[in-house]
């Protein structure tokens, strides 16, 4: 039973809130009763402190005539003295005679009186004199002690009180705490059954458990989309590989069976070999978008000048496109420079401007081009190809994503893929936008907030685009 | 709840009136009686007001107050006016040059 966190919370609430009210009760005791308590013995030690002057001043005929003017004078009615003299007999006061359970002095000793007939309580204290003789000072404490009953009872009652408040609270908490757990917990165990759809229910109050409601959605709706993701992916890499795969074993099977000479076997082996290559390719650019994701990388950045770096891609470029029959122009200033990983941000850019070249139309223009605007860095890659339809440009940049006007273009979809991953590896975002006709793909990254120091030998040398090549193979 | 619920729930039960009041024990000592609260005394203070010989109303008052509950056996009530007129009395020579 204790092991359940309901009742535990419940039990601590009860604790904190009797000990709240226990230590409430225990200030006003104190603050009530045990003032009077305190008063009565602070008059005592006073009126005492006077006699025993008096004693000292004038004697036992001093100390006779001091008792019985302030006894004369009381007009509180609630004086008590007695002095015996060293055989024990009153010599003065109104006690009447010795009482023997005040043996001890400096001791308050509570007396049972009796006053016209009626039963009374007084507080005493002994004082022993020089001689022999003993002095005794009290007050009659009546009232004091009945309104000290009436105190207690009423602090009692009170508890009673409190510990009726105490376990309702302790019972409202118990049973709010278990609503909410139920709520967390029946989500869970649907979740944990294969349903991803449930979420936990907001109360709308706006408190710590709405917040933790919300919280815990945006995780399940985080896992749903990966989920999504992955099956997403799982299903891609089934249907586009199962085509190469099986167009190798076709050709191997058809080599292995038809081929009437070694050149013929060993031409078909090839084609085989050739297809598999692809599939590799295709793995190794899972893998590499995989490990940029992963943002392993981002602890080998340095200050790279996009200026060179876009430079020597254009000069590579340009003659593909020639080839093509296009034109590729080059807007970009001699230095820019952000930090980041230049052979990443290479193959990034390279991969734009393969598939502008693939989807530009024979004389077309391809643009790259680069600016900065404040404190971003804008690089973009513009064509004058079908660009991408509007419903399709949010998923365009997923894995293995092949528009429809991509269906009849070589390529493995995961181009875009990687240049989305390389953006947001260095803190920006790849943006696609229709120029009436082609595509404009954007990506923007923060720029290096101080100027360009001496750009390192490492950013600034001409440097061959080594991946540009491998870009081929998984394109969008 | 009702007010008259709230008032019982508030009402001391008897146990803890009990448990409340000072411990009786069994051999408690006897009472002493003070000799303060007795005619004899009420006449000794009448006795020593009279002997000031005062004029004051208030003075007077009080004496024929107190001498009169003493006599019709109020004799703590009474004591009480016969001790302010000697506080009266006590404070007025006091003031006297």
């Amino acid at each position: 039973m204790i092991r359940s966190a309901s009742l535990r919370f419940a039990l601590l609430f009860g604790v904190v809130f009797a000990a709240s009210a226990l230590a409430l009760v225990l200030f006003l005791w104190l603050s009530t009763a045990g003032l009077l308590d305190r008063q009565v013995e602070a008059a005592i030690n006073a009126d005492a402190q006077g006699l025993v002057e008096r004693w000292s001043e004038g004697g036992i005929p001093s100390l006779l005539l001091t008792i019985q003017d302030r006894l004369a004078e009381n007009v509180d009615d609630d004086a008590i003295y007695e002095v015996s003299d060293p055989l024990g007999a009153t010599v003065a006061g109104n006690l009447g005679r010795w009482p023997e359970r005040v043996a001890r002095p400096g001791v308050i000793y509570e007396l049972q009186v009796s006053r016209a007939g009626t039963h009374s309580v007084a507080d005493v204290r002994r004082y022993d004199l020089p001689g022999g003789f003993r002095l005794l000072v009290g007050r009659d404490v009546r009232g004091r002690v009945q309104l000290r009953q009436l105190l207690t009872s009423t602090l009692l009652s009170s508890m009673l009180v409190v510990a009726l408040l105490g376990t309702a609270g302790a019972l409202l908490i118990r049973n709010l705490f278990r609503r909410m757990v139920a709520e967390v917990s029946a989500t869970a165990e649907a979740i944990a059954g294969g349903d991803l759809t449930p979420r936990v229910r907001r109360t709308g109050g706006g408190d710590e458990f709405d917040r933790m409601a919300e919280s815990i959605n945006t995780m399940l709706e985080r896992i749903a989309k990966l989920m999504d993701g992955v099956r997403q992916v799982s299903n891609a890499i089934a249907h586009d590989l199962r085509t190469p795969i099986t167009r190798a074993r076709a050709r191997l099977e058809d080599a292995a069976l038809h081929a009437r000479s070694e050149a013929e076997l060993r031409a078909g082996v090839e084609r085989a070999v050739a297809d598999l290559d692809g599939v590799t390719a295709v793995f190794q650019a899972l893998m590499r978008i995989a490990e940029i994701e992963v943002g392993a990388r981002r602890s080998a950045f340095a200050e790279v000048d996009l200026g060179p770096l876009l430079a020597d891609l254009a000069d590579l470029y340009g003659a593909v496109a020639e080839e093509h029959g296009l034109t590729l122009r080059l807007e970009v200033p001699d230095t820019l420079a952000i930090l980041g990983d230049r052979d990443l941000l290479q193959q990034a850019v390279a991969n734009l401007l393969d598939n502008a070249t693939k989807f530009s139309p024979q004389g077309g223009q391809i643009t790259l081009c680069a600016t900065r605007a404040d404190r971003i860095v804008t690089l973009s890659v513009a064509d004058q190809g079908p660009g991408i339809p509007e419903a399709d440009r949010p998923r365009a940049a997923e894995r293995f994503f092949r528009g429809e006007t991509a269906r009849n273009t070589p390529g493995s979809g995961l181009g875009l893929a990687l240049v989305q991953a390389v953006a947001v590896l260095h803190d920006g975002q790849l943006a696609l936008e229709d120029t009436h006709p082609g595509l404009r793909a954007s990506i923007t990254v923060p720029a290096m907030t101080a100027a360009p120091p001496n750009i390192t030998p490492a950013s600034s040398a001409p440097h061959p685009p080594e991946n540009a090549a491998l870009s081929s193979t998984h394109l969008r | 709840m009702t007010r008259r619920a709230v008032m019982l729930l508030l009402a001391v039960p008897p146990w803890l009136a009990l448990s409340a009041a000072p411990p009786v024990l069994a051999d408690e000592p006897p009472s002493f009686a003070l000799t303060t609260d007795t005619p004899a005394y009420c006449a000794q203070l009448v006795r020593q007001v009279v002997e000031r010989h005062s004029s004051s109303v208030d003075v007077q008052r009080l004496l024929a107050e107190g001498r009169e509950l003493c006599d019709r056996g109020q004799v703590r009530g009474g004591i009480r006016r016969l001790r302010r007129a000697l506080v009266l009395l006590h404070h007025r020579a006091a003031s006297s040059p």
